[in-house]
């Protein structure tokens, strides 16, 4: 559209950060705007193979920016598009022209979000055979165990669930900072003195700040929340312009990058906010010397109201701090707020080998149930068994499961997808492999932190109930397919409500203990 | 002839429902227990078992028979001390369901396999309506109960076994269920037949044999979950099934399952509303019943039973069979019983004395447990009303996690695969469940006269929040995922 073309780059990022996006972009401002990662020579790759790539995943995902970017080089006319899903009211008619490309060998790329895509293959598999090549791919993105995949054809479609990208990876915050940072930020200023929009992109060229927000994005990226590409364009060009093509040149601390950060509306800004109410990044010492410089510039007449006045101060200089720790120079760098954070083994184990992995997972599930007797070598199962709508007054035990029964399994991308995008698992599967079909517990952030919340001696009958429900599930599940004896066993008993447990030994039909 | 209106109580229900819904021990285990009883055709008398799980503050160590105490190998010091300790700890395992009592009648204990299902003296005849509907589905849930219910690898099985392998073995008292006098109950519009479809479906997901054990206590526990839904269920409906046909609805008595997690507000309250319409139908149905009774024990002959002859026997205190022995009580029960006969505005004196009676019975002077008392305190019991407990009050429809997921299995097929909406669709049209993701959610409810008021703060609470709570409760479960445009899948699978 011409009236974009003539958009000057620092108003391009205001509508940006106003939510203004994809299909309205000139293809010049696509260029402009395009983060490559490994996605691009993924499709190429697979256009020059003659396959169809279904892009699928949440709106915001990429997908159309995606197809847009490949049309000069692979033209509509040889190759099939499907831009927007949703333009259907049909699904048939869609899968009529698919089909027709499906059955010519027609090379293309189709955006469909995620519903759509899993609706019409439920609905349609039997009339189109390979929307069951789709479904299945669709149900195998992630892998648990490579030796045992599934037999699923890729040679000509390719599904890739932009659900599972990590986009606050170093390498796409990084381009996507000094993308827009560079060629948006400076352009078409008229005025004299400096504006917020000019103030913000110089503070964020500065090479340590650019890495600290790196380290902050990346850091977001942790949590289980999904991050779109437009959720991190959005945010950075907000931080930038707070949303204003007008200049501000006589500005406050407000439509500062750093408090901008924690002010808009959108994925990015929401995990900011909470990670920065998070205690855990309370920080002892940073904290006390941030606390005594807002005190020192705070002006109050009377010591009682010294916290109120002080606090919003102190709140601006961690803000700033977590990204300008080396010119605010209090001798400690913003990454020690984060090395508090607990990485647990989901993603650093710190060196621990699987087997030390599973022994610890294994130690921490023991010691849900009996804190001072966890073993490390046999899971004990337990079993509440009751018909009523009330919690058991005693569980029971009479199975260990040898340690060598289980596996650790971290999630991956299926290996025909693997290098279209970043992933980063939001959880470590813990499995009993059984012949037929494996069991597993997956171990989350909030589960291992409830587990690892234990050892802390929490009494038994404060703890979450949808905790022991998940555990209990899994270790029900697991006995089914345990062979032991029925005649013989140590049998163990906990009373809910003291905690204790009691343990006979049952054996030709006489109890010892 | 005095009527007992116990009696009458008991059979009006037995009329109206095909079972003496009057019972106020009966918890989810005693339906378990007949449930499983009829699906084996035996059952144990495990006497030593009884004896060894008495509290020891009543039956001391020292005075349990020498035969237990042999099965015991305890320091000889401290043997009786030990052993009253082992007792109150295995005790609770076998009182997890809080129905295991100092004399073995009404006591139901746990069950994970036959040894522990005994012959039941509570819950007999709904239990046995319950396994009628298992045995009407199309599918072999008798054998897959067997399999698993003669299958002692369990934990509890194996921790009691020295004392209950031996346990003498009896054929179960096993009779047919009859039906009720009212109507065929599972004609196809009618609940019944949608629970039995219900028992169908949930059987194609319990485990068969594998390996050398069979034993998984989650599928029995699924059933038995899936029975307490069904028989609140079938006595809500009850009364539209077997009223006049012309004032009949089409649809089932709603059920808003409340998942806003409020004590107020729209959903909250239409889901109060639901409840007191289960109780008010069941009431209803209880009614009808009591006509009947009364017509076949002869009371409309107007000869003998007009106005003035009702007044005079209850002058004379000759028609009611009472059970007391103070005169005063006595004078009162009849008082407050002409009370009621003179106020009701009944024209016709039949009518009045069937108002009567059924009002009669609904009040706890007369020490009656109606269906009405059973359903409702079942229903709590089951964890499909909250709050539980026999104080409460303000019951709403907030079913358990685990009477969700019976529920659920019994309309998903295993490999199933639909969206959220069809889902609600299925459980509206089959159960009368809503939880506002259909369209015709307000005119079911409308149809009932249940209201969903509007909300100051919030648009469409049940469409919203509620269909939202309700979509959260699922994915908790691992039944569904959500995508996205609003998609979200529904599939047992998905666990």
């Amino acid at each position: 559209m011409a009236t974009e073309r003539t958009q000057s780059g620092k108003d391009f990022l205001a509508e940006l950060a106003r939510g203004g996006f994809a299909e309205s972009l000139t293809s010049h401002q696509r260029r402009q705007i395009h983060i490559e990662t490994d996605l691009d020579d993924f499709l190429e790759t697979a256009l020059d193979d003659g396959k169809q790539v279904v892009l699928t995943g949440n709106p915001g995902d990429g997908k159309t920016q995606h197809i847009l970017m490949r049309q000069d080089q692979y033209p509509p006319d040889d190759y099939f598009y499907l831009l927007d899903a949703s333009e259907y009211a049909d699904y048939g008619d869609l899968l009529a022209e698919w089909d027709d490309h499906y059955q010519a060998g027609t090379p293309g790329v189709l955006a469909i979000n995620d519903g759509p895509l899993y609706e019409i293959a439920n609905t349609y598999s039997q009339e189109y055979e390979f929307l069951q090549t789709v479904r299945r791919q669709l149900e195998n993105q992630i892998v648990y165990n490579e030796a045992h995949l599934e037999e699923i054809d890729f040679d000509e479609i390719v599904v890739v669930d932009l659900n599972n990208r990590d986009v606050l990876t170093p390498s796409v915050v990084t381009r996507a900072v000094r993308n827009f940072v560079t060629q948006f930020a400076l352009e078409g200023h008229d005025h004299s003195g400096q504006c917020h929009i000019q103030y913000n992109a110089e503070k964020l060229q500065n090479d340590r700040v650019q890495e600290n927000l790196v380290d902050f994005l990346t850091e977001l990226g942790n949590y289980d929340e999904h991050t779109t590409v437009r959720d991190l364009l959005n945010f950075l060009c907000y931080i930038i312009t707070a949303g204003l093509k007008e200049c501000q040149t006589e500005f406050g601390e407000e439509l500062k990058y750093y408090n901008l950060a924690f002010g808009g509306s959108g994925t990015v800004f929401d995990l900011a906010r909470e990670r920065f109410a998070s205690p855990q990044l309370v920080h002892p010492f940073v904290d006390s010397r941030l606390w005594a410089v807002a005190e020192r510039e705070a002006n109050f007449s009377d010591r009682d109201d010294a916290s109120e006045v002080v606090a919003p101060l102190f709140e601006q200089k961690k803000r700033r701090f977590l990204f300008e720790d080396e010119q605010m120079d209090i001798r400690y760098e913003s990454r020690s707020l984060f090395q508090n954070i607990e990485y647990e083994f989901l993603h650093h184990r710190n060196g621990m080998s699987t087997e030390s992995t599973k022994e610890q997972l294994i130690k921490l599930l023991n010691g849900y149930f009996r804190p001072n007797r966890s073993k490390r070598s046999e899971l004990q199962l337990w079993l509440a068994h009751s018909y009523r709508s009330k919690s058991s007054l005693a569980l029971v035990s009479r199975t260990t499961v040898p340690k060598s029964d289980f596996e650790i399994r971290d999630p991956q991308l299926h290996p025909e997808i693997a290098d279209a995008i970043s992933y980063t698992n939001n959880h470590t599967a813990f499995e009993y492999a059984d012949d037929e079909m494996p069991i597993r517990l997956k171990i989350t952030r909030n589960l291992y932190r409830a587990l690892g919340a234990l050892e802390a001696d929490i009494p038994y009958t404060l703890r979450s109930r949808d905790v022991e429900q998940q555990i209990l599930e899994f270790m029900e599940e697991v006995e089914y397919y345990e062979t032991y004896s029925e005649e013989a066993g140590l049998v163990a008993v906990k009373d809910t409500d003291t905690g204790q447990v009691e343990e006979v030994d049952v054996n030709n039909d006489i109890y010892r203990q | 002839m005095s009527m007992k209106l116990n009696d009458v109580n008991g059979d009006a229900s037995k009329w109206a429902f095909g079972f003496k819904a009057t019972s106020r021990s009966i918890k989810p285990v005693h339906v378990a227990q007949v449930l499983f009883g009829h699906a084996l055709g035996h059952v144990h008398s495990p006497e030593d078992l009884f004896k060894f799980v008495e509290k020891p503050a009543k039956t001391p160590s020292s005075e349990l028979p020498d035969d237990i105490k042999e099965k015991f190998e305890l320091n000889p010091r401290n043997r009786d001390e030990r052993l009253d300790q082992l007792r109150q700890t295995l005790r609770k395992v076998l009182a997890n369901d809080n129905a295991l009592y100092a004399s073995q009648r009404g006591s139901a204990p746990t069950c994970t396999s036959d040894w522990f299902v005994i012959n039941p003296t509570a819950g007999v005849s709904v239990g046995r309506f319950l396994y009628h509907l298992t045995t009407e589905a199309e599918a072999d849930l008798d054998g897959k109960l067997n399999d698993q219910l003669t299958d002692h690898h369990d934990s509890i099985s194996v921790l009691f076994r020295p004392l209950v392998k031996d346990a003498e073995k009896q054929s179960a008292t096993v009779k047919s269920w009859t039906g009720p006098d009212a109507d065929d109950p599972l004609d196809d519009w009618k609940v019944a037949a949608d629970l039995v479809e219900g028992f169908g479906t949930l059987s194609l997901h319990l485990k068969e044999p594998s390996g050398g054990a069979t034993n998984y206590p989650r599928d029995l526990r699924r059933i038995v979950k899936f029975g307490a839904f069904a028989l609140y269920s079938y006595m809500a409906n009850r009364h539209n099934e077997i009223r006049d046909e012309a004032n009949a609805r089409e649809s089932h008595l709603p059920l808003v399952f409340n998942y806003t997690g409020d004590t107020d507000g729209p959903v909250a309250n239409a889901s109060l509303e639901c409840y007191d319409a289960i109780g008010t139908a069941v009431q209803s149905a209880s009614r009808l019943g009591v006509e009947a009774v009364l017509d076949t024990q002869g009371y409309r002959d107007k000869s003998e039973y007009d106005e003035d002859g009702i007044l005079s026997k209850i002058e004379d205190r000759e028609l009611l069979d009472l059970d007391r022995t103070s005169d005063s009580k006595l004078a009162e029960d009849y008082e407050t019983f002409r009370y009621l006969f003179e106020g009701d505005p009944a024209n016709d004196v039949f009518d009045r004395l069937v108002n009567t009676v059924t009002d009669a019975i609904h009040q706890s002077r007369y020490k009656t447990y109606t269906p009405v008392d059973t359903i409702q305190t079942f229903g709590w019991r089951a964890g499909i009303v909250k709050p539980r407990g026999n104080r409460a009050n303000e019951r709403r429809l907030s079913p358990d996690p685990e009477v969700l997921e019976a529920i659920l299995l019994s309309i998903l097929e295993p490999d199933e695969q639909l969206s959220l909406q069809e889902l609600c669709q299925r459980l509206r049209t089959r159960y009368g469940i809503i939880v506002g993701g259909t369209e015709a959610d307000r005119d079911h409810l409308n149809q009932w006269d249940i209201s969903i008021g509007a909300s100051a703060v919030e648009s469409d609470p049940l469409s919203n929040r509620n269909y939202e709570g309700f979509k959260q409760a699922v994915v908790d479960l691992g039944f569904a995922h959500e995508y996205a445009d609003g998609v979200t899948i529904v599939a047992t699978t998905a666990q």
